[in-house]
């Protein structure tokens, strides 16, 4: 289907939509948010994709003609499974890929809301931007809300967009931007990639604002060494994404 | 003839480790011939001497050090390129077997 053709809230029922979740131990809430996504319309099909959880993911209620599933055997990243789910869908020929994140944090009501965004504002991305993502309670949360800050007006330098969120979970891709990503690799923080890679191939990004759930259960794998490999890895994207632009 | 412990006792590990088939002719390749540019430099006084010359090294076995160094990072390097292959070439695998899975899965669902 072509995206052109395609605008307008009704087109959305003419629509394959795929909805990524990637999971790491992210377990309780799956077979829920499968069964929410899958409610929102027959055009909705689900892709979770477990990135080596040990215990494996239940996978007994996952089977229907709408429902797919993947296990890594091992922990890869969620570079490596935004890859297949972008193969996935440019093979299933999906004209919209929207993953979320497998613990709740995302309000399935949204998501229509957010498809809808894309197709009328002709964009190829959505990035869902959180508008309650940053806390001032405590030393850990002010420094997070300080980093992320700083890592945003950093990003948007950059690339020159104006995105108030870089590192949401929440990211709606086009038919188009699903042909031109696929082709790319990405490695274990495909947020910030993705946008890069987006404004290198030309694609148009753009911004959705969503309001985040609290965390249900669990906490963030966020640790004090992984958020310096985040913050190092940001850094070499954006030093990667300016030598690909001189060159 | 101390001098040529080091480079004689890593060359024998080196070699044992790639008969036993634990470490690939690529990796030892590298390995023999950084031991022998070590085994030359701390061998003969005349490339020393240039070499320190060459480095405006005052004192010429400090050459040796730099020697060292310069072979370790270039090793690292070479390490760090073949572990970087070896992710791709796995991720591209599991991406192959991904699209397998799943595809014979849609299939095996639409039947």
């Amino acid at each position: 289907m072509e995206r052109s053709a395609s605008t307008g809230a009704g087109a959305l029922l003419l629509m394959k939509i795929l909805v990524f979740i990637p999971t790491f131990n992210d377990r309780l809430l799956i077979p829920s948010l499968v069964e929410s996504v899958l409610a929102l319309g027959d055009q909705f099909h689900t892709l979770v994709i477990d990135d080596g959880s040990d215990p494996a993911i239940e996978t007994d209620g996952m089977s229907g003609s709408r429902q797919q599933y993947f296990r890594c055997p091992y922990n890869v990243g969620l570079g490596v499974t935004m890859n297949i789910a972008l193969d996935y869908a440019h093979n299933a020929q999906f004209d919209i890929l929207l993953r979320i994140d497998a613990d709740g944090q995302h309000a399935v009501e949204s998501l229509l809301p957010i498809i809808e965004s894309i197709v009328a504002r002709g964009a190829d991305v959505m990035v869902g931007a959180r508008s309650n993502s940053l806390s001032f309670d405590s030393p850990r949360s002010i420094t997070a809300a300080v980093l992320r800050r700083h890592m945003n007006a950093t990003a948007n330098w950059v690339s020159g967009l104006q995105l108030d969120e870089w590192h949401s979970g929440l990211i709606v891709l086009s038919r188009v931007a699903i042909e031109r990503l696929h082709l790319q690799k990405y490695e274990r923080y495909p947020e910030v990639e993705v946008l890069l890679r987006s404004v290198q191939l030309h694609l148009k990004v753009d911004q959705f604002s969503i309001t985040q759930n609290q965390r249900v259960h669990g906490r963030s794998t966020i640790t004090l060494s992984g958020g310096i490999h985040l913050a190092l890895r940001f850094y070499m994207l954006l030093l990667r994404h300016l030598l690909k632009r001189r060159a | 003839m101390v001098q040529l412990i080091f480079p004689i006792v890593m060359g024998i590990i080196v070699l044992v480790l790639f008969r036993s088939g634990r470490l690939s002719l690529d990796l030892s390749g590298v390995l023999i011939a950084a031991l022998v540019a070590i085994l030359v430099v701390t061998t003969n006084d005349s490339i020393l001497n240039a070499l320190s010359d060459l480095l405006s090294i005052v004192y010429p076995p400090l050459a040796i050090v730099g020697v060292a160094i310069g072979l370790l990072l270039g090793i690292v390097i070479v390490l760090a390129v073949m572990i970087s292959d070896a992710r791709r070439r796995q991720t591209a695998l599991l991406r192959r077997i991904a699209k397998v899975e799943l595809n014979q899965s849609a299939k095996k669902n639409k039947t």
